[in-house]
């Protein structure tokens, strides 16, 4: 009952919020990455075959 | 050409009556979905004894003080134009204090008191470095630790 | 045939941006993070809880541009149907309904210490919980089975349901307005900020960084849907070859 949020308890939600963002988006960012290469590929590969 | 003007006009006018019907509905559900009511709204007639309702207001300066038994405190609500006491036994967030925002679930008692059974911190929308807070000196020390 | 020309010329743009959003992307979220936790002070009341602000609020931006990005493709697909609008949709709808989470989750871990609670009723948060229900509804109505895929087009469904969602976007915004709520008021508006400048600079690193993120995730799925689309017609090409 200060008026201020005070003491180490809360760099406890600070790193959770900040690691639930970090891997969440790394999650998005690499499967997004994994899934347009592995597309891209097969769509060069099957070019190359016809020509 | 004419085909996809026609569809632009029916796309905006099908979203413009959408719009005012989000408006409309919006605007009907002022008061249901507030949630929480002014110590004015109190004031004028709007809470009934015994009745679970949500308070929201400042604490008053100067109001807030803790009973006898060591666990109730007791403070004034206010929004600037009414004020509302409220009696509250339990553990309040680091937040609330004097001058500061609240939010308090319980109801009206017969003798006008508002007695709350849960209190929440209403944080407002500042944000500035601690040599800049106008905060009371006391108030200072306990930050400091 | 703009239906093929248009994916062609927009990869001739896409490749190249894709690397250049993702680099610059990552190195600004880095470096406003790193200055949101270590350089900047606490807030005056809020203390290092506040440092949270500087994820939870690109995050809001996010998923609230997202949706309105979406409503846009819905309106290019109903009335110019253009090939690239579903494609765009399809690829905005996953990280839209991400940062929307995130909002959402970082929000809640930012209330209990601040407001002593995880989750209240209030406008601004049912609102926002409402825009998750949207997204999770969008990609429901747009999933397609392995191989079925209709060439990342939009049904005109899907497409007035991106067009009628948005109304909630305003809501949203306004919610703090017109609604008494727990959350506070808008600290950025046209008049100002009441955040103050030495805590709002690291803000503006990680609205834009992430923002650059948000774009690369999008370039980089509609290149999926593309390159998907190129392997389905040639497979089908193929198989009528072989037909005749």
């Amino acid at each position: 009952m200060t008026g201020v949020i005070s003491g180490g308890g809360q760099w406890a939600y600070v790193a959770a919020a900040y690691a639930l963002t970090a891997l969440s988006t790394g999650a998005v960012l690499w499967h997004s990455w994994r899934a347009m290469r592995k597309a891209e590929k097969r769509s060069d590969a099957l070019r190359r075959n016809r020509t | 050409m004419k085909a996809k003007h026609q569809r632009l006009i029916l796309a905006l006018v099908a979203l413009a009556g959408v719009a005012g019907a989000g408006v409309l509905g919006a605007s009907a559900l002022r008061d249901e979905a507030a949630y929480f009511r002014t110590p004015e709204e109190v004031a004028g007639g709007h809470a009934k004894v015994g009745e679970p309702m949500r308070l929201g207001g400042m604490v008053a300066a100067g109001s807030l003080k803790r009973l006898g038994d060591g666990v109730t405190i007791r403070f004034v609500a206010t929004d600037g134009k009414a004020s509302v006491p409220v009696e509250f036994t339990g553990i309040v967030p680091d937040l609330f204090a004097e001058k500061a925002g609240m939010v308090a679930d319980g109801r009206m008692r017969a003798d006008g008191v508002f007695v709350a059974d849960r209190i929440l911190a209403k944080h407002d929308e500042r944000y500035m470095p601690p040599q800049m807070g106008d905060m009371p000196k006391d108030m200072k020390a306990a930050a400091g630790g | 045939m703009h239906a093929y020309a248009n994916p062609t010329r927009f990869l001739a743009i896409a490749r190249p941006l894709t690397p250049w959003l993702l680099g610059l992307g990552l190195a600004l979220v880095l470096a406003g993070a790193w200055a949101g936790l270590m350089l900047v002070p606490g807030d005056y009341k809020q203390g290092d809880t506040a440092r949270i602000l500087y994820v939870h609020v690109p995050a809001a931006w996010l998923g609230m541009g997202g949706w309105s990005a979406l409503a846009i493709t819905g309106l290019v697909q109903l009335v110019w149907r253009h090939p690239l609008a579903g494609i765009a949709a399809r690829a905005i709808a996953v990280p839209g309904m991400l940062f929307t989470a995130l909002c959402l989750a970082t929000g809640s871990i930012w209330g209990k210490p601040t407001w002593g609670t995880w989750w209240e009723w209030d406008g601004r948060m049912t609102s926002m919980l409402v825009l998750l229900f949207l997204y999770a509804g969008f990609l429901a109505l747009t999933m397609e089975g392995d191989g079925q895929g209709r060439g990342g087009s939009l049904s005109r469904g899907a497409a007035i349901y991106a067009l009628v969602g948005a109304i909630n976007i305003p809501i949203i915004n306004r919610s703090v307005v017109w609604w008494n709520s727990l959350h506070q008021g808008p600290s950025i508006t046209l008049r100002g900020s009441s955040i103050d400048g030495s805590l709002l600079w690291p803000l503006g690193l990680t609205v834009l960084g992430f923002t650059l993120l948000f774009g690369a995730i999008v370039l980089m799925r509609m290149r999926r849907i593309i390159a998907d689309n190129r392997v389905a017609a040639r497979l089908r090409r193929l198989a009528d070859d072989e037909g005749a």
